[in-house]
């Protein structure tokens, strides 16, 4: 992390910070606090209006992932298939709410607008693996599942 | 493989169009060719696995071809494999499972047709014997009844290469238009042919691009929106997964057009496969000399890069669009100016959506005329609709503009079950809903406005007897409340307000003070108050659309309102909060088996005595009701 901050450049311009939000989050999963302080030294912008910015768009999160990173759809396809209920009982489950990550860093959770798979709704992905149709009744075997093989 | 420059030079200009005739579909093959749509919606349906399958199948040992091809659009159908066996015509399946891969290559490559489930239809050509009895893509009911131009290639051209789309004609439109046009007769054409903008905005196109051509600013932006954030809708994504040459081709016409250099295609961050084939296709445009500087020594340069959007729904607004870009929070700014005056860091800017721009080559090529052949009033061409929810058929569709939704349910919906349709709701959180006697209306942006109503970019949900029209619209309103950019206050406080009088009226009183009463009294009094409120004073189009659910709910379904306010009760059963479980004591014998299902563990009792439902934990999923032999469990 400390070796991505410094390959940075000595100035950065106003229309690059997305861009750099967006590279730090794809590396490291989160948006680190100092990273925004870092920015607004180079920017010469106030680290206050960087995280306003960054906390205005869907995709930032300032939590580190959890060790399963639990991904819903909440599109409206998935919502007449009862996808509110899948979202519930999710969080009750993970003990975890949306771009947050459970006390001990097992769980986070991430809510999608859309995954683009509306035939198969309600869908979930646990680290990435997808399990589609999901039923509120199975959703505990998927995470104790996915718990086992790792 | 030669220079692709000077193939690209042949094939566009040379009038050599046999430079990519290796590539067509349609000859015959010698070895057995696979072809796998893989998109983001098959790959989460498990088109990975059956490619793996698919890959262990042949095992190195028998020669094969297998090729990433593009989406017919048809979600329900994922994963879809294509088989050509030597001499034969290509036969499509659907729903392959890694299971069913061995199965159906088994019989096809040994020239048996496996189970009818899976097949969707054939693609005969001149010099292949058909399969009996399979019916012809193109006479399938589902396109058959579709008006496809934009869609015309989808599900043959390859999306990762240049060469497939120059095979379908690519690029020739591009390529005529910065040969023999000005970009003043470009902004004319496109301006004759009436194309509108599809992404809901329905601004004239041409007019657009001749306010940004008559700046005559020498620094001028070509944005390409595919931003597509509305749940629901899937148009956009499906164009820039299946076919970014397309979205580049007239991405060029329309930057040449406007007289722009730089050109940007502004997609959300979270549609990665998207991303990576624009990213290639920009890549092979460059290489084959399409883009960059002195286009095929014409002296333009067109430079287009990508900007990844972190996710706002607002953003689809061209000003708050532009924001983002620049690096600010993305809030809409107030027209006058317009973008086409001072746009993205001050220069002229045109913004148009991924779906006008992909009507852009169709027009070129085939002129204004013809463009207009289709529509309904005033507007032409087609649209894709997004269909999802009750209905057979789940995916993105294109008729002629001005469709019925009855037209549009045709295709759809399979069998007799179209008279099981409540309702349908065209236009994501802008939109509303049509019921039933509705189904006649025309889908074009006159009548769509008439009836207070929203095309948007063209979702439309379709719901049956089991979905409730108060949890939809509480559903759009909850987003609307989330991506509501908090500049303006209508909108901001207003989405608020109604997310809790909805939300008031779809639960059962906490604590039964007078309180409560009044506050789902000033619900009912409120609701139509507040909502013409936001319509009328909210900034820009996602504040003053957003109560269209409610209003067009309330005016269609008063009923279900009142049902859900007076008798507290969900036709549909769907608003849980409103119903309570309670385990009659006397019919319980004890069981378990509510117990052991239960996903909440809300149900406690000891072996052979009465079970209890701890209401607290209960998230009224309704299972203990469905496994309950004794009708020991009841509703309230």
């Amino acid at each position: 992390m400390e070796k991505f901050m410094e390959s940075l450049p000595e100035k950065i311009k106003k229309n690059e910070i997305l861009s750099y939000l967006q590279e730090f989050q794809d590396r490291f999963g989160y948006i680190e606090l100092s990273f925004i302080e870092l920015l607004s030294k180079k920017s010469e912008i106030p680290s206050g209006k960087i995280y306003g910015i960054a906390s205005f768009y869907n995709q930032f999160r300032f939590k580190p992932k959890g060790k399963f990173h639990v991904q819903v759809c909440e599109g409206s396809s998935c919502h007449v298939n009862s996808g509110l209920i899948i979202i519930e009982e999710l969080k009750k489950i993970i003990k975890t709410d949306e771009k947050e990550t459970s006390s001990d860093s097992k769980y986070s959770l991430e809510i999608i607008p859309c995954m683009g798979a509306c035939s198969q709704g309600p869908v979930v992905s646990v680290n990435g693996k997808f399990f589609t149709k999901v039923k509120p009744s199975e959703l505990k075997q998927i995470i104790s599942q996915q718990d086992e093989i790792a | 493989m030669k220079n692709l420059k000077d193939i690209a030079y042949k094939t566009l200009f040379g009038k050599d169009q046999k430079a990519f005739k290796e590539f067509r579909y349609e000859r015959s093959v010698d070895i057995p060719h696979i072809f796998v749509e893989r998109n983001t919606g098959s790959i989460i349906a498990g088109i990975e696995d059956t490619i793996d399958y698919i890959k262990r199948y042949f095992n190195d040992e028998t020669d094969y071809v297998l090729i990433e091809n593009s989406s017919l659009g048809i979600s329900s159908f994922d994963p879809v494999i294509g088989v050509q066996v030597p001499g034969r015509a290509l036969i499509l399946f659907k729903n392959v499972k890694y299971n069913y891969v061995s199965t159906i290559l088994d019989s096809i490559l040994n020239h048996i047709l496996p189970d009818n489930d899976f097949i969707i239809a054939q693609v005969a050509n001149e010099g292949l014997s058909a399969w009996p009895d399979i019916t012809e893509l193109s006479e399938l009911g589902l396109f058959a009844k579709q008006n496809r131009r934009v869609l015309k290639n989808f599900g043959f051209v390859q999306p990762e290469s240049i060469e497939s789309y120059f095979n379908f004609g690519g690029y020739s439109a591009f390529a005529q238009t910065i040969t023999q046009k000005t970009p003043i007769e470009v902004c004319n054409i496109v301006e004759e042919s009436h194309l509108r903008g599809r992404g809901g905005g329905a601004y004239r196109t041409g007019k657009k691009w001749r306010d940004a051509l008559n700046t005559g600013k020498s620094l001028k932006y070509f944005i390409c929106n595919a931003d597509e954030s509305d749940p629901g809708s899937f148009s956009g994504r499906l164009l820039a997964e299946n076919n970014p040459h397309l979205v580049v081709e007239g991405i060029l016409i329309g930057a040449y057009a406007v007289g722009a250099r730089k050109a940007v295609i502004y997609i959300r961050n979270t549609y990665s496969l998207a991303i990576e084939r624009l990213q290639k296709a920009l890549e092979q445009v460059e290489k084959a000399g399409l883009c960059g500087e002195d286009i095929f020594g014409s002296g333009i340069d067109i430079d287009i890069e990508i900007f990844k959007g972190p996710g706002a729904y607002v953003c689809g607004e061209e000003t708050a669009l532009i924001a983002s870009i620049e690096g600010e929070r993305g809030a809409p700014k107030p027209k006058p100016p317009y973008p086409t005056q001072e746009g993205l860091f001050g220069f002229p800017t045109v913004v148009n959506n991924i779906e006008t721009i992909c009507n852009v080559p169709w027009i070129m090529q085939n002129g204004a005329e013809k463009f207009m052949e289709t529509g309904f009033k005033n507007s032409f061409g087609t649209k894709l609709f997004s269909v999802s929810g009750k209905t057979d058929v789940i995916g993105v569709i294109e008729t002629v503009m001005g469709a019925s939704v009855n037209d549009i349910l045709d295709v759809c919906i399979l069998d007799g079950r179209k008279s099981e349709i409540k309702a349908v709701h065209i236009g994501g959180p802008s939109g509303g809903f049509i019921d039933a006697p509705n189904f006649g209306l025309n889908l074009d942006y006159e009548t769509i406005n008439s009836s207070k109503l929203w095309l948007g970019s063209g979702s439309f949900l379709v719901l049956d007897e089991s979905n409730c029209i108060i949890d939809i619209s509480k559903y759009f309103i909850r987003f609307i409340n989330n991506e509501s950019c908090g500049k303006c206050i209508p909108c901001r406080e207003g989405s608020q307000r109604l997310l809790e009088i909805l939300e008031r009226i779809s639960e059962k009183p906490q604590d039964n003070n007078k309180h409560e009463s009044l506050l789902r009294f000033k619900g009912v009094t409120q609701l139509e108050q507040i909502s013409k409120l936001m319509q009328k004073t909210s900034l820009c189009g996602l504040g003053q659309n957003a109560p269209n659910t409610i209003l067009s709910g309330l005016a269609k379904f008063r009923q279900e309102y009142e049902e859900h306010i007076y008798e507290r009760k969900c036709v549909a059963n769907v608003c849980r909060n409103l119903k309570e479980y309670f385990v009659i004591i006397d019919n319980c014998v004890g069981c378990g088996i509510c117990a052991k299902k239960c996903p909440a563990d809300a149900i406690i009792g000891s072996d052979h005595h009465a079970h209890f439902i701890v209401q607290d934990r209960c998230i009224k999923c309704g299972v203990c009701e469905s496994v309950c032999k004794f009708n020991a469990i009841m509703v309230k």
